[in-house]
């Protein structure tokens, strides 16, 4: 069994609002999970309820097939909302104490201490750290365990380019050891560029849970652009081939009908009088598959 | 248990500031024993000198210096609380749950800490008691009484259990700390209506105790009472203070509440969201 993860109903209700409703999840080896949602579709709610911060109202979640949490969570690594130390304390020291906490040995410090860059800084208060430092220090305090699974909640929030890199090149070079990671996201871009596999919750239910291509793959956009625009639109609103036509700059883009090669569509557009400067038959991207997800749901309630 | 300890200990002692602060309250435990014979307040231009009315007298001394000691748990109070907020401030609290510390492991890394800290400051404030009794008294029958200790440490005990009920409730120390007041000041209320309704309704209320006095924080103030003293004694006898004992069902009382309100802090943890 490659199962790492499967919830069950798992549920929480604050008051009258039913943050997470009976979410049924599974979560295999191996892979890197984007977990994408809005604001306030539940994300930050399971993974509480996961790492038992967060009592459920209703439902059960095993780890590794098993649901003794206090044992399964030394197995897991996880850092959720801002990095969270003791200030007054050194990386060193505040990684002695997470150690002692997940109850394994110090050799481990030297090692992730390395695995994000920090091995120079380590005696430095954490209070005097960057905000990147300090996201690359509570994944070295996630990895001190040698954890199965990693849990990361918008990891790249509120860091500068640079430090994005740095976070995105150090979450690749964990899986690539095979560790499972989970990642909270409302970057679309980052999910796309990072995960293999996505989760889609909004209003606490899954919307979707596969493989990062495949959620791409049902529908291909093609991206137009010509001397005149507003006759291309004319044409293009007119024509049977496309649908859901818009404007973006000083491009049209559309979605395909039905499968159709860039050479039959530049005849089409010749032969209505129009010379296309610009061209692109694409897969459509995980940005506009996430709001078509989103809009099917509005729609169905 | 050992894990647990060395957990709080390098969550404590790492911080410089904390060093200094609890090198400071345990200098002053001592300290405060050390300079008592060179307290002479002046009432009517007189110096009194505290030594030569039998302060440090035994058996009177362990009640003397026992109550003078009582008042302490003002500032153990303080630093369990902040002590526990501290984790809220940090959000360490959380982490630490994330990390693998059960909520279990957490409350009682808090509560053994806060446990400890009682028996060492009464087991210190015990031996500076015993070692200026032996400089100031013979050495037979000189631990006469020395239930006071045992009783300093539960009314120790008793206050730090509401300390850490109110900090882990409100999570801020400033909140806690005025909830301690205001809770003092709903039990002096309840005394006074308890007062007024024995008034009314009972005409003989002399020979029957307070209910009252066993609430939570009086029952803790009520182990160790200010020292009896004697005028007259005085006069005839060359020695003001008059001999006391323990009185025992004011410590079962605060044991009783400690035992429950350690209860509640851990339900409360184990029910709440972390």
């Amino acid at each position: 069994m490659n199962i790492v993860l499967q919830t069950e109903n798992l549920s929480k209700n604050y008051g009258k609002i039913q943050a997470v409703k009976n979410l049924n999840l599974i979560v295999e080896k191996g892979n890197i999970y984007g977990l994408l949602g809005p604001n306030g579709s539940g994300k930050s709610t399971t993974l509480g309820m996961l790492l038992r911060v967060v009592n459920p109202s209703f439902g059960t979640w095993k780890w590794f097939n098993s649901d003794k949490h206090e044992e399964t969570i030394k197995q897991i690594g996880a850092i959720i909302e801002s990095p969270k130390f003791y200030p007054y304390l050194s990386a060193n020291q505040n990684l002695k104490l997470v150690s002692d906490i997940k109850n394994t040995s110090y050799k481990n410090i030297t090692p992730v201490l390395e695995l994000v860059g920090l091995e120079k800084r380590k005696d430095d208060l954490f209070k005097n750290y960057s905000l990147g430092m300090k996201q690359r220090l509570a994944i070295a305090a996630a990895m001190l365990n040698n954890p199965k699974v990693l849990i990361l909640d918008e990891p790249t929030n509120g860091l500068d380019p640079e430090g994005i890199i740095q976070i995105r090149q150090i979450i690749q070079r964990i899986a690539a050891n095979g560790t499972t990671i989970i990642m909270a996201s409302h970057l679309l871009d980052e999910v796309e560029k990072i995960c293999s596999h996505v989760v889609v919750l909004n209003k606490g239910s899954v919307l979707y849970n596969g493989s990062v291509k495949e959620i791409g793959n049902e529908e291909q956009i093609i991206e137009l652009s010509s001397n005149d625009l507003n006759k291309l639109l004319l044409v293009v609103q007119k024509s049977n081939l496309f649908k859901e036509v818009a404007i973006q700059k000083d491009k049209l883009i559309a979605e395909i009908k039905e499968e159709i090669s860039p050479e039959e569509i530049n005849k089409y557009f010749f032969e209505k009088g129009i010379i296309l400067s610009h061209l692109v038959l694409k897969n459509a991207n995980l940005e506009r598959q996430f709001f078509h997800l989103l809009k099917n749901t509005k729609n169905h309630v | 248990m050992y894990r647990l300890l060395k957990i709080e200990w390098k969550k404590i002692f790492f911080h410089k500031a904390n060093r200094i602060f609890y090198s400071l309250y345990f200098l002053m435990i001592m300290g405060i024993i050390l300079f008592m014979p060179y307290i002479k307040p002046s009432i009517n231009g007189e110096n009194i000198d505290l030594i030569q009315f039998g302060l440090f007298n035994t058996p009177f001394i362990w009640n003397n210096i026992a109550y003078i000691m009582s008042f302490g748990k003002l500032l153990l109070a303080i630093i369990v609380i902040s002590n526990v907020t501290m984790e809220f401030n940090h959000g360490t609290y959380k982490q630490n749950i994330i990390d693998g510390f059960s909520k279990k492991e957490f409350f009682f890394s808090k509560w053994l800490s806060a446990v400890l800290l009682s028996l060492i400051s009464a087991f210190i404030v015990g031996i500076m008691i015993f070692i200026v009794a032996s400089i100031y008294n013979p050495m037979t029958g000189i631990l006469v009484n020395s239930s006071y200790i045992f009783a300093l440490f539960i009314e120790y005990l008793g206050f730090i259990s509401i300390a850490l009920l109110l900090a882990f409730l409100f999570k801020r120390s400033i909140f806690a700390i005025l909830s301690l007041f205001v809770w003092n000041i709903l039990e002096g209320i309840i005394q006074i209506i308890e007062f007024v309704f024995r008034k009314l309704t009972v005409s003989d209320n002399n020979h029957i105790e307070a209910l009252s006095n066993y609430l939570p924080l009086k029952s803790n103030g009520n182990i160790i009472n200010l020292p009896k003293f004697d005028l007259v004694q005085y006069l005839t006898e060359g020695s003001i203070f008059k001999e006391t004992t323990v009185d025992f069902s004011y410590v079962i009382a605060s044991f009783f509440y400690f035992i429950i309100f350690s209860f509640f802090t851990y339900l409360l943890i184990k029910k709440r969201n972390a």
